[in-house]
């Protein structure tokens, strides 16, 4: 009897263990594109998109929340195609930026 | 009896078959996206600038474009194919401001005295400029349609070497140079009578003494209307700063017709059906305004000014347009007031006023989509063409 609870408990654990770790290792719905868009516009807004490139940068960040929507909707193989797209549009900001950054430091040092 | 009810069957349906056949060999729909991509690609993979510094990010782009021509060669949808076009797109440009960010920080490097950020080789591929030749007429001929024009802006750019050389001839020793022991009876008689009948590596001779053989560069194919400059966001500038127009003193020097191309090409300017045009986007104005941001726009304005002070035959044409989110009339004013705003920069910089013309067209002349934000960003700009046809 006591063996008989041991055991049930012993399964009872794996489930949930099995269960959690389940959890843990389930990526988000987008994917690594998810993240990958994360972070590309976080390295746009790291310098200074919002100023530099406002439109492409709005432009990433409402790709990214659309997708996010979509995700909710699990519509993901078009939340796929606007994380892809918002991952373009923020490194195009950041690009922009940099280019636009590093002209305006020259500028600054070539004073008309 | 039977065979012959089965030919007849399979002869009256094999049109049918050879048509739905037919009809799917041609039913690659056009995507506007896919050519505005191609487009935006061959145009920007030709800037050696782009091609040398960001070569890893063109390359992507390159990739991501086939997939692009693969999905439409693979009939699948206008939207999957429109989808990897823009982001290839997306690339293309990113590759050009990468070439613009680096070209920026390595003229920072050297401002600074630290370290180019580039090296010479680097450098080297970034500023291939046409090489000089001798004018083979095969060659020439061999392009249709390119003939006539080349010929007519190779004769352009030697009148103009011409009267620059009368100038300096005219500022050193005062009596104006004769050529061929004539003497033309006004300015523009004499100017165009030093034009030598070749046109080409005949040294141009002045009374009495004979100038280094004046090697014409090779001229750009005259563009398209297809391939007319499709960026806006970056036209400005790359290796301006990298490579600033020398500050020599006109009255020294003879700038020859190479001298002046490289000097417009310094400054990122592209060929244009009219010349060569260098494009001011927008953001060198004031959100909206005919307002120069005039730290941002100082380089490039200072080196178009030295450019045109190096050169009094020269001339500017200044042309403003905008995109198509205002009336027609405040967009023409607005385009026309732009154009002046550089105008009065210029002429503020030294530039003899005579040498600078100006229009505005307002929306009448997109290059790009007005339904994208990036569209829109492409139109409002103010395209500065050199005609490279000397006054007088």
């Amino acid at each position: 009897m006591i063996k008989h609870n041991t055991l049930t408990k012993l399964l009872a654990g794996v489930a949930a263990a099995a269960m959690l770790s389940a959890c843990a290792t389930t990526s988000a719905p987008g994917g690594d594109s998810y993240e990958y868009a994360i972070s590309a516009i976080r390295d746009a807004q790291a310098v200074g998109a919002e100023t530099y490139a406002p439109d492409e940068y709005a432009s990433a960040n409402a790709s990214f929340t659309k997708a996010k929507k979509l995700m909710l909707h699990k519509r993901s193989d078009r939340a796929q195609k606007l994380l892809q797209l918002s991952i373009a549009q923020a490194d195009l900001a950041k690009a922009i930026s940099e280019a636009e950054h590093a002209e305006a430091t020259l500028s600054q040092l070539q004073p008309y | 009896m039977v065979d012959l009810m089965l030919k007849r069957s399979i002869l009256s349906i094999s049109p049918i078959v050879i048509g739905l056949l037919a009809g799917c060999a041609t039913k690659q729909t056009w995507v506007p996206e896919l050519e505005d991509a191609q487009n935006t690609y061959a145009q920007i993979s030709q800037d050696p600038i782009v091609a040398s510094l960001a070569e890893e990010d063109l390359r992507t782009a390159a990739r991501q474009l086939e997939r692009a021509q693969d999905a439409a060669a693979s009939f699948r949808k206008p939207q999957t194919v429109a989808h990897q076009a823009r982001i290839a797109k997306l690339q293309t440009l990113t590759a050009q401001q990468r070439a613009r960010s680096l070209s920026a920080n390595h003229s920072l490097q050297v401002a600074l005295g630290q370290n180019p950020l580039l090296s010479q080789e680097k450098i080297a591929a970034a500023t291939i400029m046409p090489e000089p030749l001798g004018y083979e007429p095969t060659m020439a001929a061999g392009m249709p349609g390119a003939d006539g024009d080349v010929q007519a802006q190779l004769a352009a750019l030697s009148q103009q070497i011409a009267n620059l050389q009368l100038q300096l001839a005219q500022s050193q020793g005062g009596a104006a140079p004769q050529y061929n022991a004539t003497a033309p009876e006004s300015f523009g008689e004499q100017a165009a009578s030093l034009v030598p009948d070749d046109q080409m590596l005949a040294p141009l001779e002045l009374t009495g003494q004979a100038l280094v053989p004046q090697v014409i560069p090779e001229i750009e194919p005259v563009a398209t209307a297809a391939a007319e400059p499709v960026e806006a966001i970056m036209h400005e500038t790359t290796l301006a700063a990298a490579m600033p127009v020398e500050a020599t003193d006109a009255s020294l020097e003879i700038p020859t017709a190479q001298q002046i191309h490289r000097n417009l090409r310094a400054m990122n300017a592209k060929p244009h059906s009219r010349g060569m045009s260098l494009m001011l986007g927008e953001r060198y104005f004031d959100g909206g305004s005919d307002r120069l941001m005039r730290q941002r726009a100082a380089r490039h304005l200072d080196n178009v000014a030295a450019v045109l002070k190096q050169n009094p035959g020269l001339e500017l044409l200044i042309e403003g347009h905008t995109d198509n989110r205002d009336s027609e009339d405040a967009s023409h004013d607005l385009s026309v007031n732009r154009a002046i705003s550089i105008k009065s920069a210029l002429v503020l910089r030294g530039v003899d006023a005579g040498q600078i013309a100006t229009d505005g067209f307002g929306q009448s002349r997109p290059i790009a989509d007005n339904d994208t934000t990036l569209g829109r960003l492409q139109n409002r700009r103010v395209e500065l063409i050199f005609p490279v046809t000397p006054k007088g």
